[in-house]
């Protein structure tokens, strides 16, 4: 799906400063003309010039970044007559500062979770026009990154990344404690548990190696949860279900599984020592959920000859072709309400997303790795087309374990889901309770699991109903 | 005669003309002089302390228009809350931990080193220096040094066979360690402690032992009531300084709390519902503020209303 | 010039003698010119507690220089020094930015408050006026306020002036002056002697040419003072760039480091370059506090003192 202006891009000028300063005078100069030329053009021409300030948040043009880096300085040769000024990094705090002074940026690169907490308090704009007006073809992406940027059946984010959750076995561990690692069922919960128990190592008192890890604390429960049949809301967001029996069921599976491997005081006293997630690749945890970033990351830098295997978490008791549970979340692209080039902000996204966009990106990315030495992981982009794309024409096989992951991880995506507390405005008021009042006391022994969810449930609805 | 003239001069300038409005020059220079402050107060001070108030009776997130909701917010905070009571819980505790031990600490430092002859600007250089550390520094430290698995604290614990505390994974062990680095700061305590130990009368200790009076006697029935001014200062300051405790707790902890929410305090917890994520709550917040100022005042006056007993003013006061 | 020798001290320093009758009132000190046991025990305490104090700081230091896998070990020296971690702190953040930023704001900041600070505490300590009394109570008064209460309203009020995501809310609310160093300027300025000023009123000078070219000059060992502790806690100042500052490359200092655990995830959580960073955010102060230490102390003291 080539877009129509690459065709016509300029073959010269890197993005130097002089550049961009040339440029933006001669957009100056032509920015008071131009907008009126668009918007008498916009209804029938279906790809208007787009030109002025383009304020983007939350891409990096780091040099750590090529992915990033690379597409932007694309769209930048695409578009000349669009200034654009890059924020790269800020947090909920700061969009809401913006929005209180109407000084949103056009584009806004933000987690999907949050789609329903800026939709519903009115800072972000519908796309619903735009992609009508450019027949833009929204079936590329994963359903379950279209739907979470969905709010109130509006469409309000375009995906641009996707994580994935999977369990990650380090085989020679495994070996060492006796496991067989060929024939491993992750549907089999108990038995993960029981592995995780063999697999700690201690040196004297002090923890050195945790065995099985489901990152239940780190907000990771609603995995679980949904692995065991259990659901946190209803569908329209109104009912919390915290305390679902399925739902209680995990948790004390969960709390069962820490303390047979010591504790979960003990298992943060060690997650402490842990520097920049590089545990299961120093080998401080035998088995781990993690997201897919820690493969391409971690693994890859620290241990790329590490003998491991990536697993999908598999509805428990459903065996080894049984369902595949994860979770998925990531970013979009949104355009605030009261962007002032919003026109301009939907050009650069439609750009973002197109495939030889993303090509682009990861023949960067490939070629920066190879210059670290590093092998090069397919990114998981949201678009289904975009993803394929990269294991056709990009990859080089590296290694057993990361071939397998990296046809496995697009699988996985297929039949992943979102957290279900996404579809509420107060969704993160919702992980916090359930974190602090479910999961924290389950785990450390203060409260049943059925009392801990009963209370978080009642706190989760208030919160909901309080909104 | 001459000594007349010069009385009557200085009396005139001293009373200054009055012009034509009947404000003096004097009491006009006067309001010009404090002009920047009451500027700053009117819009920085009494106008936010009002408006805070007013957004405590609404809902507000501050991209939408405040709706009045009434005594709402204070009700939920004292009936459905189930973070405010231990938000209060922790930053009391807190307080009562700290507020001793930096006391007690300072002035025995102070002791100590008041009884020190030579060296004493080493000595004091020493202890001074840590509370210049900028306080994200020291709580990045503190919580590297007070690491449960390979903090040097725990280190040295284990080395001599002691008991070594999960420090910062341990719900009742996470203020500990925010009042280990904070005390670890109370140069300047121990600086103001050291002169007014320096500016007590040796006659007085004289007196005393020539009454018979033992080292502790002295210490307690002189030493103690002549420093009475300055421990009332710190005290003060130290109870509200603890009771509006942020940054450590919220960059020791990384904004979450800490293990249980054990580090959760209440100035944090209002900024939690303030700018968390999927809170926005800016009336809630105001509601939170507003109930610890009340504390915050109650506290205060109880303290000045008790120091009539136990501090003992040398002067008739500033 | 009898009221600002070589010390601070106020000349009013009062402190009568409210001891028992029988005492007499000066007697000469008895020298203590033999070592006692109990003076040995003194000091071995205080180089216990000395070194126990600065230990933390060595230990700050040979962290920033260990490389990264080596953090855990437990060893007290680097098996290489890395002073590149230095080098790696600057490249991994916009820490230059940082320290700009935050030197920026501090100096407006305290020029700011010296400013105005001393003007108000002139005007409480030297200009009659009336409602004078309760004005500065008021003034105490604001001092015990929690900042927890103005702090939405305060936000709300910069964010209409358009001032978010800028240095003004840092530093400007210092142009109208602090309680705590009007306090502090005005217990000074109340010590000058009532002569000197009335012989400038005699000669004609008015009230801001006497605050100007007397007062200013005689207090100046004090408003070092507000100045050091002013620049002491701006820099540190972490809630108001918090509030206030959005992007990284506009951080303070304090508020970068916070963030560097967080935001630049390519290094991950690399104790080593966070203690880095951290020295070098600390080294300023330290600087600051050698060559101004005279003035720490005794600014201290005063503050305290007549409280």
């Amino acid at each position: 799906m080539d877009h129509p202006l690459i065709r016509f891009a300029p073959a010269h000028a890197r993005l130097t400063r002089r550049g961009l300063i040339a440029r933006s005078a001669a957009a100056a100069s032509t920015a008071f003309v131009a907008p009126a030329v668009i918007r008498s053009a916009g209804a029938q021409d279906a790809t208007p010039a787009a030109s002025g300030t383009l304020v983007e948040w939350g891409f990096g043009t780091a040099e750590t970044n090529p992915m990033a880096r690379s597409r932007v300085e694309a769209f930048q040769k695409a578009f000349p007559d669009v200034q654009l000024q890059v924020v790269e990094s800020f947090d909920e705090q700061k969009l809401l500062t913006a929005a209180a002074s109407s000084t949103v940026p056009d584009a806004i690169w933000l987690s999907r979770f949050e789609t329903a907490t800026w939709a519903a308090r009115g800072v972000l704009q519908p796309l619903t026009e735009f992609v009508q007006r450019d027949s833009f073809d929204t079936s590329i992406f994963y359903d379950a990154a279209i739907q979470e940027s969905t709010w109130n059946g509006e469409l309000y984010g375009i995906p641009g990344g996707m994580d994935v959750r999977a369990l990650f076995f380090n085989l020679d561990a495994l070996k060492e404690a006796g496991i067989d690692g060929s024939s491993l069922d992750t549907s089999d919960w108990d038995a993960l548990s029981d592995m995780g128990s063999k697999l700690v190592q201690k040196d004297g008192d002090v923890l050195k190696r945790w065995g099985f890890d489901h990152k239940v604390q780190a907000k990771n429960f609603w995995l679980w949860g949904n692995g065991n049949g259990g659901h946190f809301m209803n569908d329209d967001a109104t009912e919390a279900t915290f305390n679902d029996g399925k739902n209680v069921e995990a948790l004390e599976w969960a709390v069962k599984a820490y303390d047979a491997q010591g504790g979960y005081q003990a298992y943060q006293g060690l997650a402490t020592t842990w520097q920049g997630d590089e545990q299961f690749a120093r080998g401080q945890v035998a088995i781990t959920l993690y997201e897919q970033w820690m493969m391409s990351g971690p693994i890859a830098t620290v241990a790329p000859d590490m003998n491991f295997v990536v697993l999908p978490v598999r509805e428990k008791g459903s065996g080894k072709d049984g369902r595949m549970v994860s979770f998925t979340g990531g970013n979009s692209w949104y355009i605030p309400k009261g962007a002032k080039n919003p026109d301009a902000a939907w050009e650069f996204i439609k750009f973002m997303h197109s495939d030889a966009t993303w090509k682009l990106g990861a023949e960067a990315t490939k070629a920066y790795r190879k210059q670290q030495g590093r092998p090069y992981i397919p990114s998981l982009t949201g678009s289904k087309t975009a993803d394929q794309l990269q294991i056709d024409e990009l990859y080089e096989p590296i290694a057993g374990p990361f071939d397998d992951a990296v046809k496995l991880f697009p699988q996985i995506l297929e039949q992943s889901q979102n957290r279900e507390i996404g579809k509420s405005p107060v969704a993160g008021q919702l992980e916090d309770i359930m974190a602090d009042t479910g999961v924290s006391p389950a785990l450390s022994g203060e409260s049943a699991p059925q009392d801990a969810l009963d209370q978080a449930n009642s706190d989760a609805q208030d919160a909901i109903d309080s909104f | 005669m001459a000594n007349i003239a010069v009385e009557e001069r200085i009396h005139a300038a001293r009373s200054g003309r009055r012009t034509r409005f009947g404000l003096s020059d004097e009491t006009r220079a006067g309001w010009l002089a404090i002009a920047p402050w009451l500027v700053g107060f009117a819009i920085f001070t009494a106008f936010p302390f009002l408006a805070s108030l007013y957004f405590s009776f609404t809902k507000y997130d501050v991209i939408n228009p405040p709706q009045w909701i009434g005594l709402d917010n204070y009700q939920r905070l004292f009936t459905h809350d189930r973070l405010f009571p231990l938000a209060i819980r922790n930053t009391f505790i807190y307080a009562l931990m700290y507020v001793p031990l930096h006391l007690v600490a300072s002035l025995s430092v102070a002791l100590l080193l008041n009884e020190a002859r030579h060296a004493r600007g080493v000595f004091r250089t020493a202890f001074y220096l840590p509370s210049m550390t900028p306080a994200v520094a020291t709580a990045y430290l503190w919580v590297w040094m007070l690491n449960p698995n390979d903090g040097l604290i725990n280190r040295t614990l284990r080395w001599l066979h002691l008991p070594a505390p999960a420090w910062t994974v341990d719900p009742f062990w996470t203020k500990p360690t925010i009042v280990i680095s904070q005390v670890w700061m109370m140069g300047s305590a121990m600086i103001l402690f050291l002169a007014a130990l320096q500016g007590v009368p040796k006659d007085l200790y004289e007196a005393a032992t020539l009454d018979g009076a033992g080292r502790w006697e002295r210490f307690r029935s002189v030493t103690l009531p002549m420093i009475s001014g300055v421990t009332f200062f710190l005290a003060t300051v130290s109870i509200i300084a603890s009771l509006n405790v942020f940054t450590q707790g919220y960059v020791m902890f990384d904004k979450d709390g800490g293990p249980q929410n054990s580090a959760l305090f209440i100035v944090m917890y209002l900024f939690k519902r303030a700018f968390g994520s999927g809170y926005f709550q800016m009336g809630y917040a105001s509601a939170i503020a507003w109930i610890l100022f009340l504390m915050i005042l109650v506290i205060t006056v109880i303290q000045f209303r008790l120091s009539k007993r136990w501090v003992y003013y040398e002067h008739e006061g500033g | 010039m009898a009221a600002t020798g070589k010390t601070l001290a106020p000349a009013s320093s009062a402190r009568p003698a409210a001891a028992p009758a029988k005492m007499a009132t000066s007697r000469p000190e008895k020298p203590r010119a033999w070592l006692r046991p109990g003076t040995l025990a003194t000091y071995a305490a205080l180089i216990v507690l000395a070194v126990a104090f600065c230990l933390p700081f060595v230990w700050l230091v040979l962290s920033s220089l260990k490389p990264a896998d080596e953090i855990y070990a437990g060893t007290w020296l680097p098996s290489r020094w890395m002073w590149s971690n230095y080098a790696d702190v600057f490249h991994a953040a916009p820490v230059l930015d940082w320290f700009l930023n935050t030197l920026l704001v501090t100096t407006l900041a305290v020029v700011a408050v010296v400013m105005s600070s001393s003007l108000v505490a002139y005007g409480f300590a030297r200009i009659r006026f009336p409602g004078k009394r309760p004005l500065f109570a008021l003034v105490m008064g604001t001092y015990l306020l929690p900042g927890a209460v103005t702090l939405i309203p305060t936000f709300l009020i910069w964010n209409k002036l358009g001032a978010v995501n800028t240095f003004w809310p840092l530093w400007a609310g210092n142009l109208f002056g602090s309680a705590f160093y009007i306090f502090m300027l005005r217990q000074f300025m109340l010590t000058v002697p009532q002569d000197l000023i009335d012989a400038a009123r005699v000669d004609g000078a008015g009230f801001f040419r006497i605050y100007w070219n007397l007062m200013l000059p005689l207090v100046r060992p004090a408003l070092v003072a507000v100045a050091i502790f002013e620049a002491n806690a701006k820099w540190d100042d972490f809630m108001t760039p918090l509030i206030y500052l959005n992007n990284p490359n506009n951080y303070t200092f304090a508020l970068g480091l916070a963030s560097m655990k967080d935001s630049f995830k390519e290094l991950g959580t690399q104790w080593s370059l966070l203690m880095a960073a951290s020295v070098v955010f600390t080294v300023p102060m330290m600087v600051l506090f050698f060559l101004f230490q005279r003035y720490f102390m005794e600014g201290v003291t005063h503050s305290g003192i007549k409280g």
